[in-house]
């Protein structure tokens, strides 16, 4: 396989070890910076992208993006990107599309753990563990910044922002983590899938003043179903019962929320967890923790 | 492999529009019997109203396969 970069030069071969099965779609997509552009800086992932905004200067957000932008690879849906058990390869964030995290355990049973959406890293595990415990898939046509490790040790020493802004990542992404235990052990099957409905739709977009909206919803029955630990045919069932009582739709992978109140009634969904209103009591704190370093 | 249906009738009636394809009508019987658990977990009243939880489970041609039945006895 060859592939060609924006400037033309060709380049050959499967890029990372990690990544070896063959039908696995992985170039370089550095020509569409504009549209990541659009991503990271706030379009979809609404905590991220302000504290992205607020916290690095714009002579850092330029080099950081510069990295995004020469280090994106494209997988195609349901392609493994990471594997428990190998050596972290790379620090990841999502510009296109959506990553899952997941584990399974020997008879196949699947658990995803976690959804990442553009603009958000994946896994911060590269200067720390040995062997990553978790792996990484792509839920449908997926494009994602790897920076090497190198790269990224000489990132955190150019911007030093960024370290705050990864930490902000993690802090929030622990928080999810813990929205999803409380799920799985304790609501039930229509609160499950209404609350992940909820979250999704407010890491895009936010919560509406009023009615509902529209958003990205790209997993399918079968992965809702391994994300809430329900059986397909329970999911199928909520699902349905969603639509008969608060009239939301999941079609052409999008998901429709016409009162989002009502939904997130049903769901006993409290937005609170996703800090989503903290962008600039996040970076004030972050500023009285770590010293002002420029920002303007 | 073949792909089941799962309705339910009873308890809570649902008709299963989606199915699922499982390597066969074993894999089918502890579905249904999981389902069935996961059902009741929620809401265990679904063994006390009607005549109890039912699952019949349909194969691609329509043909009824086996049933799961949740009954309490007095």
């Amino acid at each position: 396989m060859a592939i060609t970069t924006a400037q033309g030069r060709a380049i050959g071969g499967s890029p990372k070890k990690s990544t070896s099965s063959a039908n696995l779609t992985c170039v370089n997509v550095s020509r569409r910076l504009t549209a990541h552009h659009a991503h990271m800086t706030g379009a979809y992932s609404v905590t991220f992208g302000g504290i992205l905004n607020r916290l690095l200067s714009p002579a850092e957000r330029v080099i950081w993006e510069a990295s995004l932008a020469r280090n994106a690879r494209e997988y195609a849906k349901g392609t493994d990107i990471a594997r428990e058990g190998e050596r972290p390869a790379a620090l990841r964030i999502v510009l296109s599309g959506w990553a899952q995290k997941y584990k399974q355990l020997p008879d196949g049973r699947r658990q995803i753990l976690a959804l990442v959406l553009p603009g958000q890293p994946c896994d911060l595990d590269l200067f720390t563990v040995m062997r990553t415990d978790h792996s990484l898939s792509a839920v449908r046509r997926l494009t994602i910044a790897e920076i090497g490790r190198q790269e990224a040790g000489s990132l955190l020493r150019q911007c030093p922002n960024l370290a705050q802004l990864l930490c902000w990542s993690e802090i929030a992404t622990a928080a999810i983590q813990r929205e999803w235990t409380i799920n799985i052990g304790q609501r039930n099957a229509i609160e499950r899938v209404a609350q992940l409905m909820c979250e999704i739709f407010a890491r895009q977009h936010g919560i509406p003043a009023s009615g509902g909206g529209e958003c990205d919803f790209l997993l399918t029955q079968w992965q809702l179903a391994d994300a809430t630990g329900l059986t397909q045919v329970h999911v199928n069932r909520t699902v349905q019962e969603l639509r008969r009582r608060s009239s939301v739709e999941l079609r052409n992978l999008r998901l429709f929320i016409p009162d989002f109140a009502e939904l997130a009634g049903i769901a006993a969904f409290n937005a609170n967890y996703l800090h989503l209103d903290e962008t600039d009591l996040a970076v004030d704190r972050a500023a009285a923790m770590f010293g002002k370093t420029e920002r303007e | 492999m073949p792909h089941y249906f799962f309705n339910t009738s009873n308890g809570s009636a649902h008709i299963d529009d989606a199915g699922m394809t499982l390597p066969d009508i074993d894999a089918a019987r502890r579905e249904a019997v999981r389902y069935g658990g996961s059902l009741l977990v929620d809401d265990p009243d679904m063994a006390m109203q009607d005549s109890g939880l039912r699952i019949d489970v349909i194969d691609s041609t329509g043909k009824r396969c086996f049933a799961v039945c949740v009954v309490i006895e007095r």
